[in-house]
């Protein structure tokens, strides 16, 4: 293991990794599922839009461990890695609710295998199907306790808003594991258009476009009372964006003032909600022309308690872990963002690896 | 304050434990005669720049500033009607039957016993006691 070029403590919230030909997850899928592959139930929904340019940066590789440990933990001293293993996205929505179920679990046991084991600075997100939450509450339970399992990856895309009562198995499990409900990228648009309105043009417009689907998914959770049913949840927006949050907070806030009575569970304003139990992950950055604009944002977004690093390895919009933040941020803040809030969200799991890290150091 | 509640925890407990306020003596206004003002509606009097409505509910007489604290609307143009208190997911209780007054103009939910806000830990508006004299006259107490 190569030592790290920076002093600093860094948890990456957002780190690719995939199956290949190698190394397929397939082969943890039980026999009798195989025909069942061959005949084609492993289909599920897509978006239809691809970046034209290729979604992986061109100047490195992750086709294994290895390759995520030196082109990427290695080189931006990177002290744990969240890995969102990429069938995730896609399995969530399997058509065949049982295949989908199976698929999940070949690919948690393949994540375990492959990486989890392979390098203790590796974090695991599990994959469940959501449109089965009872059975994706019972993957959960299954294998959560892996010491380096951290949260429960979904997609945007959805059979409903995430607040809606349907996926409450899921939070319930969550709740009693101590995972983390996180959402990612990666299918919006595959059931319904990923804006409001109609069907974006090009993969610039439906990649634009994400931070609706976002803000959709943290109005409903608030204003469902997920929180108040589950006060031990806590959810991670991956790769949703930043800057919108300001506006929903105060939208919220203010109309809570009328409408409050339509929804009596709330028990406190919705942004306290969203500070208690939502963050956040920072790529891809917003980049305003004024980085004056950009401090204010942090600000507004209390991004000392909300924001986690995340460099979206290996995709083409990857940031850099120093390089994305601005001069002028100020340190504390800095630390909190690359480790602090990351460390209180997966507490339950990095408190344990970093005594024994620890130990391991005054051994050595 | 008590923190262990959450701010729609403390205004409820607030507005549904809360007196209207109680005639003390000192300056008042006339109002006018009680049967002026019907079940559920409100008679609105002016005191110098202060406006001051007047509403009947179950009975009783209840005074209340015609002033939102938000933006200053004129708060007694507002409907009367009846909240949700706060309660499980998934749950309504209806709560402060037919005593609660929103704001015409953003929708502000006001109790109007107490005046409490109905929407955070601390707002109010001001309210006053209004009694009945012997030959049936609305009086408010400054």
């Amino acid at each position: 293991m190569a030592t790290s070029l920076s002093p600093r403590r860094i948890i990456d919230c957002d780190v690719h990794c995939a199956p290949s030909a190698a190394d397929p997850f397939e082969r943890f899928l039980p026999a009798n599922y195989r025909a069942a592959l061959e005949q084609n139930m492993y289909s599920a929904p897509r978006p239809g839009y691809a970046n034209p340019f290729g979604v992986n940066r061109r100047d490195t590789t992750h086709e294994t461990p290895e390759d995520i440990e030196r082109n990427h933990l290695d080189r931006y001293g990177i002290t744990y890695g969240v890995l969102q293993p990429s069938p995730t996205m896609y399995l969530s929505l399997n058509h065949s609710i049982d295949v989908g179920n199976a698929l999940c679990r070949a690919a948690n046991d393949w994540l375990i295998a492959s990486y989890l084991e392979h390098d203790p600075r590796f974090l695991g997100s599990i994959c469940i199907n959501t449109n089965d939450p009872k059975a994706a509450g019972e993957e959960i339970r299954r294998v959560a306790g892996h010491p380096r399992m951290v949260q429960v990856i979904v997609p945007g895309e959805a059979a409903f808003l995430y607040g809606h009562r349907f996926y409450h198995p899921i939070y319930e499990a969550c709740e009693e594991t101590g995972m983390v409900f996180a959402l990612h990228p990666g299918v919006e648009g595959a059931y319904r258009s990923s804006t409001a309105i109609g069907r974006p043009s090009t993969y610039f417009e439906w990649h634009v476009s994400l931070s609706q689907v976002f803000m959709a998914h943290a109005a409903s959770l608030v204003l469902e009372g997920t929180f108040e049913k589950f006060p031990g949840l806590h959810v991670l927006l991956t790769e949703g964006g930043v800057g919108w949050l300001p506006h929903l907070l105060w939208r919220m806030d203010k109309d809570f003032k009328a409408l409050r009575s339509t929804t009596p569970w709330l028990k406190q304003e919705p942004s306290a909600y969203v500070f208690e139990h939502i963050k956040m992950t920072t790529q891809p950055m917003e980049e305003p022309a004024n980085p004056k604009h950009f401090l204010a944002m942090l600000e507004m977004v209390h991004a000392d308690q909300t924001l986690c690093f995340s460099s979206d390895f290996p995709h083409w919009d990857f940031d850099d872990p120093v390089r994305a933040f601005d001069s002028q941020m100020p340190e504390a803040v800095k630390e909190r963002i690359l480790w602090g809030n990351a460390y209180d969200l997966y507490k339950g799991k990095l408190s344990a690896l970093e005594s024994s890290r620890s130990l391991a150091a005054a051994l050595a | 304050m008590d923190t262990s509640k959450k701010s729609l925890e403390i205004a409820f407990a607030v507005a549904e434990g809360g007196l209207a306020p109680q005639a003390k003596g000192g300056e008042s206004i006339r109002v006018g005669p009680g049967s002026e003002i019907a079940e559920g509606s409100c008679k609105i009097v002016e005191h110098g720049t202060v406006s001051i409505g007047v509403y009947r509910v179950e009975g009783r007489f209840l005074a209340i500033r015609n002033y939102c604290p938000h933006q200053g609307a004129p708060l007694c143009l507002g409907k009367l009607h009846t909240t949700h208190a706060p309660s499980a997911v998934g749950e309504f209780q209806p709560a402060l039957p037919g005593r609660v007054l929103r704001c015409p103009w953003h929708g502000w939910e006001f109790d109007l016993v107490t005046g409490k806000g109905l929407y955070d830990a601390k707002g109010r508006v001001k309210t006053y006691a209004a009694r009945v004299d012997p030959d049936g006259i609305v009086f408010v107490d400054l």
